[in-house]
């Protein structure tokens, strides 16, 4: 899919014609890598074939070779009534706005039930109690009916504050496009990688969505996740610096 | 989180499915980055500084890392962080064609943001992460406004 004025397009693979009326998951490395690893973790456990990919020329030029096989940074996962999307580059601001709204767009066009948007929230709590503490989940939703259950999936009301890049796109245009959207943001280290509080959010899908995803090896697997995806998190920190200064009113800093 | 082929020999892949690891430390992250020391083959520990009126925290994250072989060392300024891994563990590295390589520890030398009191520091370690916490040296000399 591709409109003019966007330097985003989707690129379907054929197999995405099976998609049914998907919940669309983002994951985009943003604090603690929440939503990168959740939702490769997702991909990976339910075992979900690559289903198309994102193309823009606001990504690095860049393409990766994987047992001969080239990679893009950007792809969608999929099948049935599940759309998981997963970003293995930091985005800038530019690329930022413009995929969330070309994913709310193909969301829209594939009559999305629900964006779902995971991500972390940094927590001094988290960190002074490295990581013993239980990672509380927060959801902000645009839906009214589901307003009213997010504590029954075990999440926390998000009441006051601010979300910001990748995530607050896909909920304005979400809202504006007439999409439900939910955002889980997982209380998180935010400069390491945190496979708990991916894990945390994970749970709380579980108890949304008809799936039954396992965090156990996860959590087991924590710290070949933390080693694995140091490079990842320190050039999403950088990328995080660089665009804080110029998203953020002044009064929320 | 597996999915690599050298599993069994200790390999970490980078997270994620075989299609799902990230490349970002391999192309992005080259031999120019400071996140390794080839020569050494030593890892530079992620790491996070927090400054208070009252102290300096410095949290590095220290993935199989056991705490009797974490060695400290810090002066006014500085902290220095040698540490060994319980197992090696290959990395892919390199901008390019990528290659294996074998790192057995972290080793790291941080500038702190003001000045401390280096022999009053205190520092914990759980789960990975090392947390070192340094009073702030109260120096200098009081400015009278007349």
């Amino acid at each position: 899919m591709s409109r003019a004025g966007s330097s985003v397009q989707i690129t379907e693979l054929e197999t995405m014609a099976k998609l049914s009326r998907p919940n669309v998951i983002v994951g985009i490395p943003e604090t603690g890598l929440v939503g990168t690893i959740a939702t490769s973790y997702l991909v990976d456990h339910l075992g979900l074939p690559e289903i198309g990919h994102v193309e823009s020329d606001l990504l690095p030029q860049v393409v990766v070779v994987h047992d001969s096989e080239p990679k893009d940074p950007i792809r969608i996962f999929g099948k049935g009534m599940l759309a998981v999307v997963v970003s293995e580059v930091p985005l800038t601001a530019k690329l930022s706005y413009q995929l969330a709204s070309e994913l709310v767009i193909w969301s829209k066009a594939k009559q999305s039930k629900m964006v779902i948007g995971i991500t972390g929230l940094p927590s001094e709590a988290r960190v002074e109690s490295a990581g013993d503490s239980i990672p509380m989940v927060l959801a902000v939703t645009n839906d009214g009916d589901l307003r009213k259950s997010i504590k029954a999936i075990g999440a926390e009301p998000f009441q006051h504050g601010m979300i910001t890049s990748t995530y607050a796109t896909l909920l304005r245009r979400c809202t504006s496009l007439g999409v439900p959207n939910l955002t889980l943001l997982a209380e998180s280290f935010a400069e390491f990688p945190d496979p708990g509080a991916a894990a945390a959010a994970l749970q709380v899908l579980n108890k949304l969505l008809p799936i039954a995803v396992d965090v156990k090896p996860l959590l087991d697997g924590a710290e070949e996740i933390r080693l694995g995806m140091r490079g990842l998190m320190s050039q999403t920190q950088q990328t995080i610096q660089q665009q804080t200064a110029q998203t953020t009113p002044g009064v929320y800093r | 989180m597996r999915g690599n082929d050298d599993d069994e020999s200790g390999t970490v892949g980078i997270g994620g499915p075989r299609a799902l690891r990230s490349f970002v430390e391999d192309a992005f992250f080259g031999e120019e980055r400071p996140l390794f020391n080839l020569k050494s083959k030593s890892l530079r520990p992620l790491c996070r500084i927090e400054a208070t009126e009252e102290a300096v925290t410095v949290t590095f994250d220290l993935p199989y890392v056991e705490k009797n072989d974490i060695s400290l060392t810090s002066t006014e300024n500085t902290l220095q962080i040698e540490a060994k891994m319980r197992k090696a563990i290959t990395l892919r590295v390199g901008g390019g064609v990528q290659r294996h390589v074998e790192f057995e520890r972290y080793t790291g030398i941080v500038r702190l943001p003001t000045t401390v009191q280096p022999e009053k520091a205190k520092a914990t370690f759980r789960n990975g992460l090392l947390r070192v916490k340094f009073p702030i040296a109260k120096k200098g000399n009081r400015v009278r406004i007349r």
